[in-house]
């Protein structure tokens, strides 16, 4: 990452769109470089070296998902997908390919920019010593312990599991499939409803109301977010 | 003198026969003519009419019979199944064709073309030319007497008078269904150009009083400005949406996701969304915590319950109390969303769920009247029902029951257009 202004690439085919992504990233101290077709950013992706991917899945001369795909044999830079609203499967197929994340269309500043902020700190938001900490939730990766407001809480292996998985990926959007893998091996993929009988428990153990969880937060048919401190600020 | 007398009342008599012999002919052709009569008036389909009048000309003429009806590209197709294949060799379509053409009774047992083995009928009807119905008798029985060739004729005439009736019927039909999606059409048109039209101005306006500078506005303002500028925009996109989705689920045959989910989770994550809309609303969930998993489409089910809780913000005042409660009830999962706010007008309980409706009292709160429209789409394709009602106390209550065991085996379902 470049010291102070990461450098972002947005491909994008909608000029309009560009020039409203190029304002917004650069009066919140990025730099921007435009591409304007998936040939052309996957250029500039070898070329610059950008610190961030942003790239639109509905690009004129080939899928966005190709990109992904093409950018993923070779690097390892975060990217975030900007996508139409109600294309789950699409989203999905995205996050799978390697993409760290989505925004769906049309986004505020703020959704964009935590998307950005957590993407660039990717590799966890816990500190050197291996501790995650949120408001009134703090997991102890070293030690294996997680608290609620300084009471320790006590969680079976498998939700102890997923939780780290979560804060591994803490802000990111994290997949069923993912977690399926991460958790239980390659064998229980596709087997969704597990996780999110699982997850029921661990909100049950950690939400003071898990109808209304804060730390563990819901993509209804994709997967789950694990509120992290570069998410905070966000207005929907 | 005797046997004259004999021989007079004895021809006399022979005369009576043959006359009481012909009429009691006629009386059976005119009792199988009424017969046909009758069941083409109540077929229903080109095909119904093909089957009752080819088998009563079966069972009166002792023939098969095809109807050929002239399509409008000139061509003919023929209509009515059984032998057809045999008789299709032994028709001629030149012969059909110079009939049609002609409206002249041609083949067998007539002075055209007597040479030719079957008999060609013009099908005439009340308001032109429809087709020709081609006779073919079996076992090379005699030529028809010219008694039979009328009645043979008036079977022609009321199959015709019954292909016309069918096409009129379907024309009727057409133009019925044309003439609601036109309402439709225009009542969306409408709906899309005030809707859309009113945040538009709004944004506009907004923008260009920013752009002209900020000479006449006061401290402050050109925040508040762009505050309207973004609620518009908003509002503006989920009208976009909703539009959107209701196109998508009347494309066709929807794709269910079928999948568990908890209610509890689907209920937090639009919660979640839809915080900043409820504002000092106070939401209260009854979910039980054993409630069985649902088995949907976890996406469509969260917009039936983003539209029933944004209803639930939109149409009632501030401080308002909204209740989500589930319950199971036998083998139903019922789920219902309350309100203690002014309810919906009485009567209306049905058109809420019709697209485009918007009360006259919501004519002040923006929308395009398909909120409800989609979830009820959306609840139909999952085999359940939703229904609204209000309650004695004040407030509506969105009740919307799931089968449990048809929703476990049941993966994709048709959406009623």
């Amino acid at each position: 990452m470049t010291a102070e202004r990461p450098a972002v690439i947005v491909i994008e085919d909608e000029p309009r769109l560009r020039r409203v992504l190029r304002t917004t990233l650069e009066t919140n101290g990025f730099r921007c470089m435009e591409s304007e077709s998936a040939r052309r950013g996957l250029l500039d992706a070898r070329t610059l070296r950008p610190d961030l991917i942003l790239v639109d899945l509905g690009l004129p001369d080939c899928d966005g998902l190709q990109v992904i795909r093409a950018v993923r044999q070779w690097s390892t830079v975060p990217m975030i997908v900007l996508t139409a609203r109600s294309e789950e499967p699409t989203k999905i197929a995205a996050l799978d390919a390697g993409a760290d994340d989505y925004v769906t269309k049309p986004f505020t500043v703020g959704e964009l920019l935590a998307r950005l902020r957590v993407a660039l700190r990717r590799g966890g938001d816990y500190n050197p010593s291996g501790v995650f900490e949120i408001d009134t939730l703090r997991v102890d990766l070293a030690n294996r312990q997680v608290f609620i407001g300084g009471q320790e809480v006590h969680l079976t292996p498998i939700e102890y599991r997923l939780l780290t998985v979560l804060v591994k990926n803490a802000g990111r959007v994290v997949t069923y499939n993912h977690l399926l893998r991460h958790v239980w091996g390659p064998g229980k993929v596709e087997q969704h409803d597990f996780v999110r009988t699982y997850i029921a428990d661990l909100r049950r153990k950690l939400e003071a109301d898990p109808a209304r969880p804060v730390y563990l937060l819901t993509e209804v048919g994709i997967g789950y977010r694990l509120l992290a401190p570069a998410m905070k600020g966000v207005t929907n | 003198m005797l046997l004259i007398v004999g021989l007079v009342i004895s021809s006399l008599a022979s005369g009576l026969r043959l006359q009481a012999h012909t009429a009691t002919l006629r009386e059976r052709r005119t009792a199988a003519l009424y017969a046909m009569a009758r069941e083409l008036a109540t077929a229903s389909s080109l095909d119904d009419i093909a089957k009752s009048s080819l088998s009563h000309l079966a069972k009166v003429f002792d023939a098969s019979g095809m109807i050929l009806l002239k399509r409008t590209d000139g061509t003919m197709r023929s209509l009515g199944a059984a032998g057809t294949a045999a008789l299709l060799e032994c028709a001629d379509s030149g012969i059909a064709d110079w009939v049609f053409t002609q409206q002249t009774i041609a083949g067998v047992g007539t002075d055209t073309l007597p040479a030719a083995n079957a008999i060609y009928l013009p099908l005439n009807g009340t308001l032109g030319k429809v087709g020709v119905l081609v006779v073919h008798r079996n076992n090379r029985r005699p030529p028809l007497v010219s008694e039979q060739q009328r009645l043979l004729e008036a079977f022609a005439n009321q199959i015709a008078v019954a292909v016309e009736r069918d096409e009129l019927r379907r024309a009727a039909h057409i133009s019925a269904y044309a003439a609601h999606e036109e309402r439709l059409r225009s009542s969306l048109l409408s709906s899309i150009s005030h809707d859309l039209r009113t945040p538009l101005a709004v944004i506009g306006g907004s923008a260009s009083s920013l752009l002209q500078g900020n000479s006449q506005l006061s401290e402050g303002a050109p925040r508040q400005v762009v505050q309207t500028i973004h609620d518009e925009t908003q509002r503006m996109t989920r009208m976009v949406n909703n539009i959107l989705d209701m196109t998508r689920l009347e494309a066709g045959p929807v794709q269910l996701d079928r999948q568990s989910y908890h209610l509890e989770e689907i209920v937090g994550a639009v919660l979640e969304r839809l915080k900043d809309q409820f504002g000092q609303r106070a939401v209260r969930i009854a979910i039980p915590r054993d409630l069985p998993m649902l088995h949907v489409d976890g996406v469509l089910f969260e917009k039936v319950l983003i539209n029933l809780l944004e209803n639930a913000a939109k149409y009632t005042p501030p401080h308002t109390h909204i209740e989500v409660v589930a319950s199971l009830q036998d083998r139903r999962i019922e789920i219902q969303v309350m309100d203690d706010g002014p309810g919906i007008p009485k009567g209306s309980e049905q058109q809420v769920f019709a697209k485009f409706y918007r009360g006259h009292a919501e004519e002040s709160v923006t929308g395009t009247g398909l909120g409800l429209a989609i979830c009820s789409a959306i609840i139909e394709a999952h085999r359940g029902r939703i229904w609204v009602e209000n309650r004695p106390e004040g407030g509506a209550i969105f009740s919307l029951v799931l089968p449990l065991e048809a929703a476990c085996k049941e993966h994709t379902k048709r959406v009623a257009p």
